[in-house]
């Protein structure tokens, strides 16, 4: 077994390691065929590392792992993950400490008890049962169809509101009137899923309702091991209706789910009173008092404090608690395909083009009468709404992320330990859909860092004059024209100096620098290969690199913010455009062909004096810029622009600021700002990285939109194309 | 000649319809079924690095859609739009789901119907054209018609590829003997 090996390989392999362990958290173990992108990872470390101990780990994952597209258990994929950490954590450790030897994979724990799992020996662990029967082909009337994928959608927003009131009932207590509304969804699935014969939701759904009966008769309390229960019971039926409607797309039989007895007998065994089996690490829910076992617990917030006499959850409670939550909104929806939306807001883009084209034709601008200049206005205005609102149409409300995220926060709090509330403000901010989605990820990431990283044990927060509860806080809102989502939690904050150090061991800051500002060092964090886990070696290590989040936000034009005071907290604020499809762009000229820049990469416009360029050798061409000295590339040289070149006093230079640098762009004439309406550029054109899309402009033609973020990375060979066009074209 | 898939109640075969138009002195058919409209030549914007023969990007009632030049892609030589270029826009099946595009053609003759038992396969030949974009060689009026596949004309990665594929099958023919 190797154990040297060089840094930059280690610090790959880390990398992938925390990758493969987050996601185990993040996989749905039970839907079929969603354990690709982990094997695929594992396949990847496999590969990269044959014959070393992270290889020979990733091998035994991997085999492990069923290729048929079973399920394996949350619980075997949590242990997967945390052997993955901890093969990481050794592997930063011996980089730091040379000549520690590294672990073999026996050494590391693969049993994990799981609550009803039979199986202990380490290649067993990934699987929860014998591979289920293949799939057969169904052929299914298109009415039926219809009416399963009705019925998964209905179900899945019943989930949602059972979600949520399941994390209430986290929180303090919950009302009758929710408590019903917990049995009625239950009680719909159940029938409609008996009339579209899915007999495993139907048998979920009929022993959770009977659970919830129990609950809805007082007797028994929804805390405990009946409040575990039905959480399960949720996310296993989420899994179980997801695989009815990739059966029913597929036209083929709906694929029984592996863990779905477990979830059966553990819903039942809590419909009895009995216990569960005790779980691996102690639970500890959020804002209630520990105690020794997991079971006795009664929120404090209940009316009878006759909460011992029971151990086993039931509740003989003469008081109702409370409904303490607010009053369900209740909002008239209507269900619309959502391809419909999607070409109605496309069509509305068409027209506000056409709109604009008319408005701003030369023969209509100049129009004298005032009758019909008034009329075109109006229908500008009239235009503008009507984008305006359907551009809302694609707005989804930010509430169902945050919930995923109070679920994550719980989950982690019972893994680590360590007590933790969630708290969550502005849910009903808005954000276009396909954000919605993309937000998901970096999201998970932060969360579980400030979980591993920030947020100290019980015993240092007690020392610190801490609450020992931690909370972590989510929250959004609007500004300006962006939506602004911030994540708090009131752990170790940011160190600098930590920071700094770390990122002197990788090689991420040059000596000399010390003049950083803050805002600065804490950027660092977002840099490739930076990990703070070996920074404390009590902690389990798990780091994620925070550079994945970067790129994920940059990606959605957004940026980040991060404010911090040690020992206080952490907030980490990411602003996104309200919408991916319209940004606002500066309109340059080179020769007759007309580009777009985003305005949000711009830094200023300026009139060009010839003593402003200057030339660095082979370097290509550097402007000075009030004694700041930016690259300088000249548009029409990039991009291959015909036509005789304008001297640079009759040029213009518009400095961008791309991947922290300022470089400034040559072009002809700057014609206007304006909002475009971003198309997509068709794959297969060509070499074109450095164009983010194309636009139409209001006289018909197309522009094309510079990728600013693509320029400022691959500066150093544009410099080189530059170059080359320049000798070509002196 | 018994049709290779012979319809299944036995009736006569049907003749597909294509569009048929001009690439210097060759003529060429495209299924009419993947043909949405034709129009006349607009102002194209030019994009930069782009593969030698996309043409450039048009805005067809608010979509912005590339145009191949044909002749740029069969590798002949490029010449100034006339009257009669037009530009054929077409909807492909892409990797990813069907993508719009336009293809420029030098001149649009009509819309045929060629029978399939007109329809020869795609002769082994050298010539200026590669034979894996087309389908079969028609027959109409005496006239030779080739049949293209455009969705294997419109997203084959380069020219050259297909070329040296091409090539090396040659090769290998006259290694046979």
């Amino acid at each position: 077994m190797n154990t040297s090996r060089p840094p930059e390989r280690a610090v790959a392999a880390v990398e992938l390691l925390r990758r493969a362990a987050l996601e185990t958290v993040m996989v749905q173990p039970s839907i079929p065929g969603a354990l690709a992108r982990l094997a695929a990872t594992l396949d990847a470390l496999c590969e990269a590392y044959a014959g070393t101990d992270c290889g020979e780990l990733a091998q035994r994952a991997r085999s492990a792992l069923p290729d048929d597209g079973t399920s394996v258990t949350q619980d075997a994929l949590d242990a997967a993950g945390a052997a993955l950490d901890e093969m990481a954590s050794r592997l930063e450790r011996a980089e730091t400490t040379p000549g520690a030897a590294i672990a073999t994979a026996d050494d590391l724990a693969w049993d994990a008890p799981s609550a009803g799992s039979t199986s202990s020996d380490t290649a067993g662990a990934l699987a929860d049962q014998p591979p289920a029967a293949t799939t057969r082909e169904v052929a299914r009337d298109a009415e039926t169809v219809e009416l399963f994928i009705d019925f998964v959608a209905e179900g899945e927003d019943g989930l949602s509101r059972v979600d949520e009131i399941l994390l209430g009932a986290d929180q303090g207590s919950v009302g009758d009137e929710r408590v019903n509304e917990l049995f009625r969804v239950f009680h719909t699935i159940k029938g409609v899923s008996g009339f579209l014969e899915a007999t495993e939701v139907t048998r979920l759904a009929h022993v959770t309702e009977t659970l919830l009966d129990g609950v809805r008769a007082h007797r028994l309390a929804l805390s405990g091991s009946v409040l575990e229960a039905v959480f399960e019971a949720s996310a296993c039926m989420r899994a179980l209706l997801r695989g009815v409607r990739e059966a029913v797309k597929a036209n083929r039989s709906i694929v029984p789910l592996a863990s779905l007895p477990r979830v059966v007998a553990q819903v039942e065994r809590a419909e009895r009173g009995q216990s569960a089996a005790p779980p691996v690490r102690e639970e500890q829910a959020a804002s209630t008092d520990v105690n020794d076992t997991p079971l006795a617990e009664e929120s404090s917030k209940e009316a009878v404090p006759h909460a011992d006499d029971d151990a086993e959850g039931r509740a003989p409670s003469p008081e109702v608690a409370q409904d303490r939550a607010s009053p369900v909104r209740v909002r008239e929806t209507v269900k619309v395909d959502l391809e419909r939306i999607d070409s109605v807001v496309e069509m509305i883009g068409e027209l506000i083009i056409v709109e604009s084209m008319v408005v701003n034709a030369p023969e209509v601008a100049t129009l004298p009468s005032l009758k019909i200049r008034n009329y075109l206005a109006q229908l500008t205005k009239i235009s503008r709404d009507l984008q305006g609102v359907t551009m809302r149409m694609r707005m989804i409300p930010v509430r169902g992320v945050f919930q995923k995220m109070a679920r994550l926060t719980r989950d982690l709090s019972r893994k680590t330990g360590k007590a933790v509330q969630f708290v969550q403000s502005g849910e009903g901010c808005e954000m276009d859909r396909s954000m919605v989605e993309r937000i998901e990820e970096p999201l998970v990431h932060m969360i579980r860092n400030a979980m591993d990283h920030a947020i100290e044990s019980a015993e240092e927060r007690r020392a610190l004059g801490k609450s020992e509860v931690a909370t972590i806080r989510l929250s959004a809102h609007h500004e300006g024209g962006s939506i602004a989502l911030e994540i708090s939690d009131d752990g170790r904050g940011l160190r600098r100096d930590a920071i700094l150090a770390k990122a002197r061991e990788r090689g991420l800051v040059g000596e000399g620098k010390d003049q950083l500002s803050d805002e600065e060092v804490y950027a660092l964090i977002f840099q490739p290969g930076f990990s703070t886990a070996a920074r404390v070696s009590e902690l389990s290590g798990r780091g994620v690199g925070m550079d994945v989040v970067k790129r994920s936000i940059e990606g959605m034009r957004g940026r980040i913010v991060t404010r911090s005071t040690s020992s206080v907290g952490t907030t980490f604020k990411l602003v996104l455009p309200l919408t991916l499809a319209i940004i606002d762009g500066l309109l340059v000229s080179c020769g007759g062909e007309t580009y777009i820049i985003p305005s949000l990469a711009i830094v200023e416009s300026l009139q060009v004096s010839p003593g402003m360029l200057r030339t660095l050798g082979h370097r290509g061409e550097l402007l000075d810029m009030r004694g700041e000295i930016l690259s300088l590339i000249r548009l029409r040289r990039l991009f291959g622009v015909d036509g005789p070149e304008p001297l640079p006093e009759e040029s213009r230079v518009v400095v961008i600021e791309s991947a922290g640098k300022k470089i400034g762009l040559m072009v002809d004439e700057v014609v206007t700002e304006q909002q475009i309406v971003i198309k997509p550029l068709s794959s297969g054109l060509g070499d074109t990285d450095l164009l983010a899309g194309a636009a139409i402009l209001s006289d018909g033609k197309v522009g094309l939109i510079l990728n600013v973020d693509r320029l400022g990375n691959e500066l150093g060979g544009l410099r080189r194309r530059h170059h080359e066009q320049t000798e070509a074209n002196p | 000649m018994k049709p290779s898939h012979a319809s299944a109640s036995g009736m006569e075969e049907t003749a597909s319809k294509y569009m048929t138009f001009k690439l210097a002195k060759e003529e060429y058919g495209v299924e009419i079924l993947k043909v949405t409209e034709l129009i006349g030549l607009l102002e194209m914007t030019r994009v930069p690095c782009a593969k030698p023969y996309i043409r450039g990007l048009i805005n067809l009632r608010g979509k912005v859609i590339p145009v191949v030049d044909l002749r740029t892609k069969f590798g002949m030589p490029r010449t100034e739009p006339t009257s009669q270029t037009v530009i054929i826009v077409v909807q492909i099946a892409f990797a990813a789901g069907n993508v719009t595009m336009g293809i420029l053609v030098d001149e649009v003759l009509e819309v045929r119907a060629i029978p399939k038992g007109e329809i020869e396969p795609p002769p082994a030949l050298p010539s200026d054209i590669d034979t894996s974009f087309i389908r079969g060689v028609g027959k109409a009026d005496k006239r030779i018609v080739f049949l293209l596949d455009i969705d294997r004309v419109l997203t084959l990665e380069e020219r050259s590829e297909v070329f040296s594929a091409g090539a090396e099958a040659s090769t290998s023919l006259s290694t046979l003997g």
